[in-house]
């Protein structure tokens, strides 16, 4: 009794390091779900694992009671770390799609080399909001729409940045 | 697919009311807000600060009349809010489940009393734990002190059972504990804002010296009055179990509560692979209708309890013989629940052959300091200056020290203070005794290290304290502390620095030092260790902002830092400094400009100066 395939519900499983501003990730793809219409529940690491430690996100977008997404049932994964994307790419479903900030594609749907991009912005702390355009990009996420909430929940001193950042994850090269 | 979730009422916005994806912990603030509290004090403690930061705003936004505070720890904040709620208005106080332990004695002694304005403590459990020192279940505590204890699922329900917890508690004069677990207080959900009202704003307090004031004998008298409420609330709906999925009248029920319960609707719908089953739902897990859980185990073939941590509901079934649980091994004694374990355990239950028995999971990356941390620089300075010695620490950031061999033990919230004191004692008569350092940070100094600096003051103990003082309550997300001032929404109050905290104590030698310098560091707690033979305790106070702080980080030099051709790739950088922006690659060290600061501190610490760094 599997749900079927029409069904809007829709995983997104992420993972990064502490410190790489996952959870402005998730909460930017949270609040687009929200504006879509859709009932949404997320989950967020925080406490002592945000210093540098594994620092994981959940999305569910559709009826779910829970915030936390089975292992082998992510319908996408981003990940803003390689090593990190793969020793957690088992939370994807057959067929899932992996998105991933990595120098090399490897075993990965598709790759970006987010860090580089961000460095050369001078905004090495940007990565997740580069990694935000290009997942938009994939997941065919109005780029207005994101634009307008990452203006809305960007903390004032990093607002000029994530704009650059994002705009530049809109047309990066995969690698 | 059923449809087990509460859906958001459609279109709120047309009824006019806003909707707000939330976290729990604001969804929360909200409820208390909306609900008329007139104070709020809290302790931060990691699930639970974000409750107490979003109520200060939301209470600043809004103009609200109400005090809002963070208090210098949990036994303060309860007092204070219980105090409110016996003039007649409203309060919360909230903390997380080690929190309550420091708030237990008010507590216990709050539940004989009651309340006449209602009282909401928001106590935050941590199953796994993430982000604790125990995985105690405050639902069982709830019990312990006869207080009802309410067990949202999710931020949702979270916010709904705030509001009627102020009612409830007026209702029966009695406090309420709301125990949302990690996964509800860091959930996400789109939720429908409540509308507010004005508080009651006139206290009215009526002396009554035989309850507020109470002697021994008529505590007893309380006593029976509490049981007697205790009686009259297992009367009320959410103390029955609810049917949340299936027919009612299949031949097997798992009963559960917070967000296992969410965790078991999500799996039932999705793998279906348990059609026979009835899931019932319990909002309040003390006190229970005794009645309603008797008739499930006489109505059904077998109950299967699934709840976190301890088995609190499954306690209470008079006649366990058709029950399992965690008392009898089916549901595992420890460790946080999840989607993966609910569908387990439902296949053991159900006798359902699991299609799948891999056990998926991933090596977590251990937690460190960050780079350019002056924790970091603190602990090499002091291993360096007390070599052999022991390092008493305690509970934030810096319990990180670990990853430096700085930190050889951490009990809870100012036991770095005691336990330094305990260590003399026990080496004193040694031959050589070790040297001893208590290292405690600012804000935990402040909450529970006054009392034990004072006691080790008066009774002979010789030690040197460090106090790590980085202007912040860093783990937690940067809550003010006593020296910062701004620990209330109307910015009331005057600060207290830590030099006048400790010389308070009695402590004559107080040095202040910033630890980026490490000789000099190293030098500053050397004399202060000297100095313990004549004085007793001496302090060193480690002064250096935090860099998640984005004003200080602004403010100080930044260093162009470099490796240079002759570093030979001993890695004595990596191994003794831990700098998470440090790494060896290719027999040389290797500088992540993504994670680097330019704190400079490296560029002191190598052995053979291969690290330069000038200021930009």
């Amino acid at each position: 009794m599997s749900r079927s395939t029409s069904s809007p519900d829709r995983q997104i499983f992420m993972v990064g390091r502490g410190g790489q501003g996952i959870l402005l990730l998730a909460r930017a793809l949270a609040e687009w779900a929200g504006r879509m219409g859709c009932d949404v529940i997320t989950s967020e690491t925080h406490g002592m694992a945000m210093r540098g430690g594994t620092v994981t996100a959940s999305l569910k977008v559709g009826a779910y009671a829970g915030p936390l997404i089975p292992a082998g049932s992510a319908d996408v994964l981003i990940g803003l770390d390689a090593e990190e994307a793969m020793t957690h790419l088992f939370m994807l479903r057959a067929g899932g799609v992996s998105i991933v900030n990595a120098r090399d594609k490897g075993l990965f749907s598709h790759a970006v080399d987010a860090a580089q991009a961000a460095l050369s912005l001078g905004a090495p702390g940007a990565v997740n909001m580069i990694m935000l355009g290009f997942a938009a990009r994939l997941l065919g996420i109005d780029r207005a729409v994101v634009e307008d909430i990452v203006e809305k929940i960007s903390p004032p001193g990093a607002l000029a940045a994530n704009r650059k950042a994002l705009s530049a994850g809109y047309s990066i090269q995969e690698t | 697919m059923s449809g087990h979730t509460e859906a958001p009422a459609a279109a709120g916005e047309e009824h006019g009311t806003a909707r707000e994806i939330l976290l729990g912990n604001e969804a929360i603030a909200h409820g208390i807000l909306a609900g008329g509290a007139n104070v709020v004090a809290s302790y931060p403690g990691t699930p639970a600060s974000e409750v107490c930061t979003a109520a200060m705003k939301l209470a600043s936004e809004q103009g609200l009349p109400v005090h809002v505070e963070w208090s210098i720890n949990e036994k303060t904040a309860f007092e204070l809010a219980f105090t409110n709620s016996i003039t007649g208005r409203r309060s919360a106080a909230i903390m997380k489940q080690v929190g309550l332990n420091v708030a237990s004695d008010p507590v216990m002694s709050a539940a004989y009393m009651g309340v006449t304005g209602g009282l909401i403590l928001v106590v935050a459990d941590d199953p796994g734990p993430h982000s604790s020192q125990t995985e105690q279940d405050s639902r069982l505590f709830a019990m312990h002190a006869k207080v009802p204890v309410l067990d949202p699922m999710s931020p949702r329900e979270a916010l709904q059972m705030t509001m009627q917890a102020f009612e409830f508690s007026e209702r029966h004069h009695t406090p309420v504990i709301l125990r949302p677990t990690t996964r509800v207080c860091h959930a996400r959900q789109l939720l429908d804002l409540p509308q507010g009202r004005p508080p009651k704003s006139r206290p009215d307090f009526r002396k009554d010296p035989s309850r507020w004031a109470a002697t021994p004998g008529p505590r007893l008298a309380l006593h029976r009055e509490l049981n007697a409420k205790i009686r009259e609330i297992r009367k009320h709906p959410w103390a029955r179990p609810r049917l949340m999925h299936g027919t009612g009248s299949s031949g097997l029920a798992v009963v559960s509560s917070g967000v296992a319960c969410a965790y078991l609707l999500d799996v039932a719908r999705d793998l279906g692979r348990w059609p026979n089953l009835d899931i019932y739902k319990i909002d309040m897990p003390f006190p229970l209708d005794i009645q309603a859980l008797s008739s499930l185990t006489e109505r059904y073939l077998r109950v299967l309890v699934v709840e976190e941590t301890d088995p609190v509901i499954e306690m209470q079934f008079i006649n366990r013989e058709r029950v399992s649980g965690r008392m009898d091994g089916t549901v595992p004694d420890a460790g946080e629940l999840t989607p993966e374990i609910a569908a387990r355990v439902l296949d053991t239950f159900t006798g359902t052959p699991s299609p799948d028995n891999r056990s998926l999971s991933s090596r977590e990356r251990r937690p460190s300091l960050c780079a350019g941390c002056a924790h970091r620089a603190a602990f090499f300075a002091i291993k360096r200056a007390l070599p052999r010695g022991i390092y008493a620490s305690d509970i934030g950031c810096y319990t990180l020290g670990l990853n430096l061999g700085g930190v050889d033990t951490c009990l809870c919230m100012g036991a770095a203070v005691s336990q330094a004191a305990g260590f003399f004692h026990a080496f004193k008569d040694s031959p050589e005794p070790p040297p001893i350092a208590a290292v405690i940070g600012d804000s935990t100094f402040f909450h529970a290290g006054i009392p034990p600096t004072i006691n080790a003051v008066v009774t002979g103990a010789r030690f040197v304290l460090v106090v790590l003082d980085n202007a912040t309550t860093a783990m937690t997300g940067h809550q003010p502390t006593p020296a910062t001032g701004g620990m209330t929404n109307d910015f009331s109050g005057r600060t207290l620095s830590l030099e006048e905290a400790i010389r308070g104590c009695g402590v004559r030698t107080v040095c202040v030092h910033d630890p980026y310098d490490i000789a000099g560091f190293i030098e500053v707690v050397k004399d202060c260790y000297d100095r313990t033979a004549d004085e007793g305790v001496t302090a060193v106070i480690a002064r250096h902002p935090c860099i998640r702080d984005r004003r200080a980080l602004k403010s100080q030099a930044r260093r162009a830092v470099r490796v240079m051709e002759k570093c030979n790739g001993c890695g004595y950088c990596v191994r003794e400094f831990e700098c998470p922006a440090l790494s060896i690659e290719d027999k040389r060290a290797r500088i992540d400009r993504t994670l680097c600061i330019g704190c400079g501190v490296c560029v002191q610490i190598c052995p053979v100066q291969a690290v330069t760094g000038g200021e930009r």
